[in-house]
């Protein structure tokens, strides 16, 4: 959280100029990503107006509030971050208050939009934008993700025997299970009803396997006590698939995996998880491998 | 630490159907009667079918090692009474060698209790070069490599050798010249695959043995049986049976060598 607390902002001048105060960390990371898109952008138009000199199509500022923060301080940033050509506004109080709300409301909108009301969770809308992310990612660096699509056992039953509210408990229990067993980079999301996924960048089939199992036990720990019924535990199934930086996998081919595994998961009779069947193994090409005097050696014995 | 008795083998090819699983269950059949415990493990992911060729459909299999509580020694399947068992395949698992140290020593801690059983090791190993048949390959005392007289089999069977010793430093290898008319193709494959590793990689792999075309070993595919207990008369069980006892012979004089070591060694590190 930012504070707008005009004390921190004193303090943070006094201390030497070009330290970043803590509170200012996440701004300098965000304008550090905005850069490099808009250079990224500026680059794409270059090259798309290689040969004419026509007019620029569009002209745009682009402004973010930041309270809490002077211009002498964004001075020092600007000097520090070599962010010369960003211009710096200092609003009075009322404009100040109603961009302020109007930033606030719009925060608003897109937390809403990208999260699932009842657990908090990130919804299937983001998750997918989250894992195509990562996807890109994955085949940038040649690394690996893995994808695990969890759906709780036997829900209908609970809600049938316990009542609507009761699910939704045991639906925040699992949420809330998820977060606290998850890695800090790892998404955890309520794709709709009772399933949910869960994205792990870098594990392998197995570690997310073990990781997933992880989350299933300490799902089974938690007692869930609904008014006038016995406290009663709940388990899951789930299905995991993976991406490798050399695969020519897509993320729909990448969902419908997990979610067979699922599928089998469930056949073989739920409270497990299942890996996706794969061919992981990348072969060595045995035909570029052997040269042609290697050959002619194996087959004639001469050279 | 305990000493170690077992020799540890693994069987592979490069090439598919040249007869790895074959050669592998009849060894074992062979150490098994002459009094020698063994195990015969398929580590064949993507296609195994050592289970076939013994006529069984095991209920469980490695893959239960790493996913639940079950003792190494429950899984094992005893195909004949006193020292011939078998450990059936993962299939459709991710290969082993993309476990991380953890999950690999916990695989190897599992299995150690049931090895120390057994005089002998047989890893059948899937065709292909892939990360799996490199790590099993590399992690055990004695590498057979099947090759037949077709040059298919002989570039397979040289492109695996060289992979494994460029990229992972394993230069020895015994080679086994399967489905040969005669003892003149057999000792002409040898000859070639020898002199091009020589030529080009910078060592000499030892002939084993060769095992005879012969038309009693689909026989024994059909029957289900090993062709050493089907026919142990015909040209390849006698074969087979030869280089069995090579085999026990080279046990011996590696003894000193492996009763130091663990049964496999895990040269994980060159994988990752
Ligand atoms: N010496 C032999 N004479 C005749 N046929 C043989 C001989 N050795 C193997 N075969 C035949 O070759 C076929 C393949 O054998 P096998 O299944 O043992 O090969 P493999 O190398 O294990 O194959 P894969 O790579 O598919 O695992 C079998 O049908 C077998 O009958
Ligand atoms: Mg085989």
């Amino acid at each position: 959280m930012r504070k707008t607390n005009d004390d921190t902002t004193a303090e943070a001048t006094s201390d030497q100029r070009t330290a970043i105060p803590e509170d200012m960390r996440d701004l300098t990371v965000e304008l550090e990503a905005l850069q490099q898109l808009l250079l990224q952008h500026s680059a794409a138009q270059s090259d798309n107006n290689a040969g004419g000199s026509s007019a620029p199509a569009g002209l745009v500022a682009i402004t973010r509030l930041f309270p809490g923060m002077s211009i002498e301080q964004w001075r020092a940033l600007a000097e520090s971050h070599g962010l010369h050509e960003w211009l710096a506004l200092s609003l009075d109080k009322s404009s100040f208050l109603n961009l302020r709300h109007l930033q606030r409301a719009l925060e608003e909108l897109a937390h809403q939009s990208e999260h699932d009301p009842l657990t908090g969770l990130v919804n299937r809308r983001a998750f997918e934008r989250r894992l195509h992310m990562e996807a890109e990612r994955v085949e940038r660096s040649n690394g690996n993700v893995c994808l695990a699509v969890l759906d709780i056992d036997n829900f209908k039953q609970v809600n049938d025997t316990y009542g609507h509210p009761c699910g939704d408990e045991v639906l925040c229990g699992l949420s809330g299970v998820l977060e606290e067993t998850k890695r800090a980079y790892d998404v955890a999301a309520r794709l709709g009803g009772e399933e949910f996924a869960l994205l792990l960048p870098g594990a392998t089939p197995l570690r997310a396997k073990s990781m997933v199992e992880r989350v299933l036990h300490a799902f089974g720990q938690h007692h869930f006590a609904c008014e006038g019924h016995a406290p009663f535990a709940c388990t899951f199934s789930g299905g995991v698939a993976c991406l490798r930086g050399n695969d020519s996998l897509g993320i729909a081919q990448l969902m419908e995996l997990a979610d067979q595994a699922l599928y089998e998961a469930k056949r073989a009779g739920k409270n497990r998880i299942h890996i996706a069947r794969q061919r992981q193994e990348i072969e060595y090409d045995r035909s570029t491998m052997v040269h042609s005097n290697e050959k002619q050696f194996l087959f004639s014995g001469i050279e | 630490m305990q000493q170690n008795k077992t020799l540890s083998i693994s069987v592979l090819s490069g090439k598919g159907g040249v007869g790895k699983s074959n050669i592998a269950l009849n060894l074992g059949y062979c150490m098994f009667r002459g009094g020698f415990p063994l195990l015969l493990m398929d580590c064949d992911l993507g296609l195994a079918n050592l289970d076939v060729l013994l006529g069984i459909a095991p209920e469980n299999n490695m893959q239960n090692l790493l996913d639940s509580d079950m003792d190494a020694r429950d899984i094992a399947v005893h195909i004949e009474p006193g020292g011939f068992d078998f450990l059936p395949a993962a299939s459709g698992v991710p290969e082993l060698v993309e476990m991380d140290a953890e999950l690999r020593a916990m695989l190897f801690r599992k299995l150690t209790p049931l090895f120390s059983r057994y005089d002998y090791l047989f890893m059948d190993l899937g065709a292909g070069i892939t990360p799996t048949v490199l790590a099993f390959a590399a992690m055990t005392h004695v590498r057979l490599v099947v090759v037949t007289p077709e040059p298919t089999s002989l570039t397979d069977s040289y492109a695996l050798m060289k992979v494994l010793s460029t990229q992972h430093g394993v230069k020895d290898f015994y080679v086994i010249v399967n489905q040969a008319e005669d003892k003149k193709e057999e000792d002409i494959t040898f000859r070639r695959l020898a002199a091009a590793c020589d030529r080009f990689l910078g060592f000499t792999p030892t002939l084993l043995g060769g095992i005879r075309l012969d038309k009693m070993v689909p026989e024994s595919v059909r029957r289900q049986k090993p062709l050493l207990k089907l026919a142990p008369t015909s040209p390849a069980a006698q074969d087979l049976f030869a280089l069995a006892v090579k085999l026990q012979r080279l046990h011996g004089t590696m003894g000193q060598r492996i009763a130091a070591g663990p049964f496999l060694t895990d040269v994980a590190g060159n994988f990752e």
